[in-house]
Formats: structure tokens, sequence, C-alpha cells
């Protein structure tokens, strides 16, 4: 897997492992650029929406006919069209059936031609149509990203104290490259993001840092830190917590497909995003973390020891000083 | 601890357990009544407040109109106004899951989450549901209003009690603005009758002559107002008769959740087969110490469950679903943490209860960070705005407090209860000495 030969100079340590640099980069650049040339495909919540509000009668009997007629229209016209919801009032009068304004004119008038026709079938009045604006402020885009900072600091302050500077180092890049990764996969697969978007950055990140401090818990632990044999710290480590790991993500990962099996088609890709999220963290888990510290400790070490020489010599030129003095 | 005493109290606790897993799921009619009335208890789940995209949700739709003499080119930042000023009087009656978004070219829609009763729905009706814009005059056929919903600075529902009388006074609060008590008073300075009206309507009228206007406030009264809430209903018809555009109650429902219909009915199937998963994980993997976890799992459900609903700004939506399990998985994890601990000084030859006590004590200080860890992450995102956010920082804030009972203590004495009954059979938790795995 990794090659932590740490007699090896950086640049060879680089080479040795070049080909995980390589996909992790790769797969960074192209989430970028793929995600600065696209973007994500936002539901409703952020998108705004246009709504149709149908008016069914006092008959409440048909309800589900009315929600298999809309579903059948919506998604007749257009095969990727994936972000609707379609909603009963009250007492089952009026349908509002909700879809995201992220289509051309042409596909949104064909579509809401065919809710008519459909619901012409069904002898229904339809009572207004109108385009409703986004539900998430562009605050919560920035609180976000502030709630995630503050964890970030937090986490490699507490990191930085109870284990090293590697680790602290580790945890805010193993943050960084989980996020962006998970951002990456769901700008390359289109996945539609929503509300709850935000809060799985906050979920992701939490879980990374989750991962990261069990492991740097049991390097600690084990005072491996003393005998300088780091690779078979970071070994040991992983292999106590592999296990871990995997049912966690595994956990993670099921949560996303019971989601995706039973929830609405409006919360289906919110879901496939958790499933992803499971990946993205086991990935960061398994890789990036053992990688990252292999690289931070391995600086972090030969600055301490160039610290340290050089507060020897210094020690040794005043002591040479004061005896010349002598 | 002795045998008996173990099992007497693994009794006392099951019995503990199934009535929190009664309040928790069962509804039911109490079979007595009060004052000839039967009454029934409603459980802990059907007591949480579901947000909007999971749960019912209310919603009002307005049409927003300029004032007269206003210019067209402001109706759009006279409409942001509005719809920022409409959520913070939502937000002020203790709705926290409010979303106010434009509805096409002229209207707004008000969105309110977190509804459990009809008597809710009927508050919110009250609470915005027609907003009058108010005008005081000296004459009963309002005829040259001496101030308007402009010239307000301040109204909110007041009570008082009156000793005299022995009762409690209620009305609402109503303080010009600063510049216009001059006004105002040489308005007034002649005494008789001034005449409260609410759109076209009169509300009320009230005798000057027992100084009803006094430094540029007013309190007003009516024999409408029988409390505090009756008050409260007109200081918010009040308020937003003075917002900055005019609004017409277009039309005023409640919809199903916005993620779908039974959103919230399948969301609560997932977390109940995960759940189910992680009971049968835990059994398989520790035997014995499975089922203890398990016990102690249904007692982290119910007292989070009760919590979660009895905390008034706590609301769940689809993400605040996701913060609980998260925290689920986070308590299983210590479990884990402390079992395999366990089982690791076990196959090095350690006595079973010896094994637990140490794995115990090793693990205090990790899941004890790790559970304040989870709490300092919730406690962060409950202050952020973003609902999405703040709602999941609410349910992982709660249980991290669960969280820590359950592993620091609880747990910590069921195992002592365990251990009085099986102290050295290591086979009955999947132990094996020397690292034989079964």
């Amino acid at each position: 897997m990794l090659n932590r030969d740490f007699s090896k100079s950086n640049k060879e340590y680089f080479s040795k492992n070049k080909f995980t640099i390589l996909i992790l980069v790769a797969f960074l650049v192209i989430g970028i650029l793929v995600g600065a040339f696209f973007g994500m495909k936002s539901n409703f919540e952020i998108a705004g929406y246009n709504e149709f509000t149908v008016r069914v009668g006092e008959d409440s009997s048909n309800y589900n006919e009315y929600i298999d007629k809309i579903s059948t229209a919506i998604n007749n016209e257009n095969g990727d069209y994936d972000s609707f919801s379609i909603m009963g009032d009250g007492d089952d009068t009026k349908l509002v059936i909700r879809y995201m304004n992220e289509l051309t004119n042409e596909q949104q008038n064909s579509i809401n031609e065919n809710i008519v026709i459909e619901l012409s079938i069904l002898d229904t009045d339809i009572s207004s149509h109108v385009y409703v604006s986004p539900v998430v402020e562009n605050t919560d885009y920035i609180f976000t990203a502030l709630t995630i900072i503050l964890m970030l600091i937090l986490a490699s302050i507490f990191a930085y104290f109870r284990y090293n500077a590697a680790s602290a180092l580790t945890t805010i890049i193993a943050s960084v490259i989980g996020t962006l990764m998970f951002m990456s996969v769901g700008a390359i697969l289109r996945l539609t993001i929503g509300m709850s978007y935000f809060a799985m950055l906050v979920i992701l990140n939490l879980l990374i840092i989750f991962f990261a401090f069990n492991i740097f818990e049991n390097i600690r632990e084990k005072n491996w830190l003393q005998t300088d044999d780091y690779s078979t710290a970071i070994d040991t480590s992983m292999k106590a917590n592999r296990l871990r790991m995997c049912v966690i993500s595994l956990a993670v990962f099921i949560i996303g497909l019971l989601l995706v099996l039973f929830m609405p088609t409006s919360v289906k890709y919110i879901s496939l995003n958790i499933m992803f999220m499971a990946v993205v963290i086991l990935a960061v888990g398994l890789y990036v973390v053992p990688f990252s510290w292999s690289v931070f400790i391995t600086i972090c070490k030969k600055r301490e020891v160039k610290v340290k020489a050089d507060k020897e010599n210094i020690v040794e030129n005043s002591t040479s000083e004061k005896d010349n003095e002598k | 601890m002795t045998k008996k005493r173990s099992k007497c109290l693994f009794v006392v606790f099951s019995i503990i357990l199934v009535i929190c897993l009664i309040a928790s799921f069962v509804n039911f009619t109490y079979p007595f009544t009060i004052n000839g009335n039967y009454y029934s208890y409603s459980n802990f789940v059907s007591n949480l407040k579901l947000g909007e995209d999971i749960g019912k949700t209310y919603r009002i739709v307005y049409r927003a109109e300029l004032p007269e003499g206003e210019a067209q080119a402001n109706y759009n930042n006279l409409k942001t106004s509005t719809m920022l000023q409409l959520k913070d009087i939502v937000q002020s009656e203790g709705y926290e899951d409010v979303t106010v978004t434009s509805y096409g070219s002229d209207s707004i829609l008000i969105q309110i989450g977190n509804i459990l009763t009809i008597d809710d729905e009927n508050e919110i009706v009250d609470l915005i549901g027609a907003p009058a814009a108010i005008s005081f005059s000296m004459s009963s056929e309002n005829t040259d209003p001496f101030a308007g919903p402009k010239d307000i600075d301040t109204v909110s529902a007041y009570d008082y009690y009156d000793s005299s009388t022995g009762e409690t006074i209620y009305g609402v609060l109503i303080n010009f603005k600063e510049e216009l008590i001059d006004e105002i008073e040489s308005a007034t300075a002649d005494g008789g009758t001034v005449y409260i009206f609410l759109g076209d309507t009169q509300f009320t009228s009230m005798d000057l002559n027992s100084s009803a206007i006094t430094n540029g406030q007013i309190f007003m009264q009516s024999d409408s107002f029988v409390d505090h809430a009756s008050a409260n209903t007109v200081a918010n018809i009040i308020r937003t008769g003075m917002l900055d555009l005019e609004l017409t109650t277009v039309e005023s429902d409640s919809i199903t959740p916005t993620y779908g219909v039974g959103s919230n009915i399948w969301m609560a199937i997932v977390m109940a087969v995960l759940i189910l998963i992680a009971f049968i994980f835990m059994i398989v993997k520790y035997r014995d110490l499975g089922w203890l976890a398990c016990f102690n799992l249904l007692f982290f459900i119910t007292i989070s469950l009760f919590l979660l609903q009895s905390i008034p700004l706590v609301h769940m939506n689809f993400a605040g679903m996701i913060g609980v399990l998260i925290a689920f998985m986070f308590v299983i994890d210590s479990f884990m943490s402390i079992f395999d601990k366990a089982k690791e000084h076990y196959n090095q030859d350690t006595k079973l209860y010896v094994a637990m006590k140490v794995a115990q004590r090793e693990c205090l200080t990790k899941t004890f960070v790790m559970n304040v860890g989870l709490m300092i992450v919730g406690l962060i995102c409950l202050f952020m705005p973003s609902l999405a956010i703040s709602s999941f920082g609410w349910a992982t804030f709660v249980m991290s407090f669960v969280s820590i009972f359950c592993v620091q203590a609880l747990q910590r004495l069921f195992i002592k209860m365990y251990l009085a009954l099986n102290s050295t059979d290591g086979k009955k938790c999947n132990f094996h000495k020397g690292g034989k795995h079964a």
C-alpha cells in the first residue's frame, strides 16, 4: 500500500508514493474543475422551484392515483429529472407539486403541459402555478464553512496538545482533502444537493476527525513515538482501528442505502450523498490519514532533530567561549 | 455485589425499561376520569417536533402590495425587508423552523414546521393570519386619523395585576415614535375619546380623560382581551400591519412534508432497521455483553426521545435525524471500545472481571473525550442560523449528554451487575484465551 521507509529523504519518499499522491491530486483537480464548470445540482431548496397547486376536490380516495399520475408525467418527460415533491394538504383537497427550476424554459413548459394533460384526465382544477424563490440563504454557505473551520481549529488544537504537531496537521489536511473529495464526487456524478448537504459536510468532518483521533490515540497509548519507529507505529494503529473504521463507514453506508430504498424521490439523491460520504470517510481514514501523518511526522522529527542539533551547537559554542574567556 | 442483588437489580431495571418504552412509543387513554373527563396520554415519539421537510407544515401565502405613494422601483427591497420582519415575528413566537420565501412576483410564502396539534395551527392563524393597519382617530368614522402604523415604534402584549380589583388586566402596549410624541399629544390635548381601528373596523375606543396616552405610550384595552394570548394575537396583527408592504392573506393551510408524503414514516422505518442491525451486530459479536449493550441502548433511546421532545428549541428535520443516528453510532463505538479492550486483556490470560474493570478504566478518558467532542460540535452547530446545521447541532448536543450518562454511568453499573452473575466464563462474551475467536 503505502511505502513508509523513514530512512529515505523526502524526495525519495514522495517518489515511492507517487501513485497514491497522483490519485489524490487527480481526484482533487478533476473534482474542482468539474465542480467549477458544472457545479452541483441543487434541489428545490437551493435552486427554487415551480409550484403547481392543484385542487382535487373533497374526494381523497383517489389521492394515491393523483400522485402516481403526476410522478409519471414528470418522470416520463425528462429522464434525469430527479427532484420534485408532491404534497397533499391537511384534508387531502389539494396537491402541491414542486419541481426544480434548473430546466430550460422549453422543458419546464413541456412538463407543465404534461401535468395538465394527466390531471385533466383526472378531472381536476389547476388553481395556480408560481415560481418560489430558494429557501436557502446565502449566509447558510458562510455559516457552514464557519462551523467546519471552527471544528477544525478546535480539533487541531486538541490534537497538538494531546498528540503532536504532526497529528494536528494531519487532522487539518485529512479534513480538507475529505471535504474536497466529497464535493468532487458530488460534482462529478452531478448529485443533487439540498439543505441537508450542509449538515452532511459537518458530519463528514466530524467523522474524519473521529477516525484520525482514534488512530493517534492508539499510537499515543502504545508509546510508539518514543521508539522512533513510526512505520510500525502507524501500521499497528491502523491494524487496530481498521475494523472499527470499516464498521462505522458501513453503518453510514447502510443509513444512506436504506434512505435511498425507502425515502421519496426528493430525498434519494441526498441519501446517495450519504452513501458516498461513507466511501470518502473510509478512504480518508485508511489512506489519507496514515499517509499524511507519515509525511508530517518525518518533517516534524527532522525539524526537531535540526533544532536540537542547533541548540547543542549554541550550548557548545557558548561553553567554548566561556572557556576561552577564562 | 451478590448474585441475588444483581438479579433483583436486573428485574428492577427491566421494569423501568418497559415503563420507559411504553412512555416512548404507546398512546393510551387513562383508565380513570378527572372531573368526569377522560384524558389521553401522547407518547414521546408523537410529541417530537418535526421540521417542515419531514413533518406537517403550516403555510400562509400573503399578497404583498406597495403602500400608496411608494415607487414601484422600491418593491423588491421592501419585499425583502418585509420577509425578514415576518421571519422575526414568527421566530419571536418560538417557532424556529420557519422559512419565508418570495412566492411568484407579488406574494410571500411563509412555511412553519414543528406543528403538533390543531391548537397550534389556530395559534398561527391568529399569529399572522390577517394583518391589519392600525389607525387612531378622534372620530368614530375614522376620519383624519392622527396616528397610523408608520408612527408606531414598538408593540407588545402586556398585563399587570390590579390590586384594587384583584384582577389581572390584559392589553397591548403601544409606544409611538419619539419624534411624533408632541404631535400626538397636541392632537389629543382636548380630551374626549380615541377610536382605534384595525383596518376599516373599529376595534376599541378609550377615554382620553383617564390619561390613556401618556409619554407617547398607549395601553390599549378591550373586552376581547381575556388572557395574554388574546392580547398577543392583536399585538401581532398590529405588528404585521406595520410592515413595509401591505399584506393580504391569500391562503392558509397545512401540507404534508416537503420531502414528500410519508417521508417521516419512512425515516422512522430506516432508523428502526438501523437500530435492529446494530442490536444484531452487538449480540452476535459480544453475546452476553451484546445483550447488555442492547439493554443499555434501549435506555439511551428512550431517554433521548424524552429529552428531544421536551426541550422547546429542539426540532427534528432530516439533518437532525441524521445527527441522532450519528450520536447513536458514537455510543455503539464507545461500547465496542470497552468490550474490545476487555477482550484484548482477556486474551492475555487476565480473568474476566479484571479484564472488564481494566478495560473500563482505560477507556474512560477516551469515551468521555469522544462524547465531549460531540457535545462541542453540537454546541458550535446549534448557534448557527442555518436550519439544517442548528437542527443537527441540537440533536448531537442533547444526545451527547445522554451518551455520557449511558456509557459512563449505566454501562458501568450493568457490567458490575453482570460480573456478579458471570465473572469467569469469557466464552459467554465471545472472549477466548490466547486470541482464538469463535
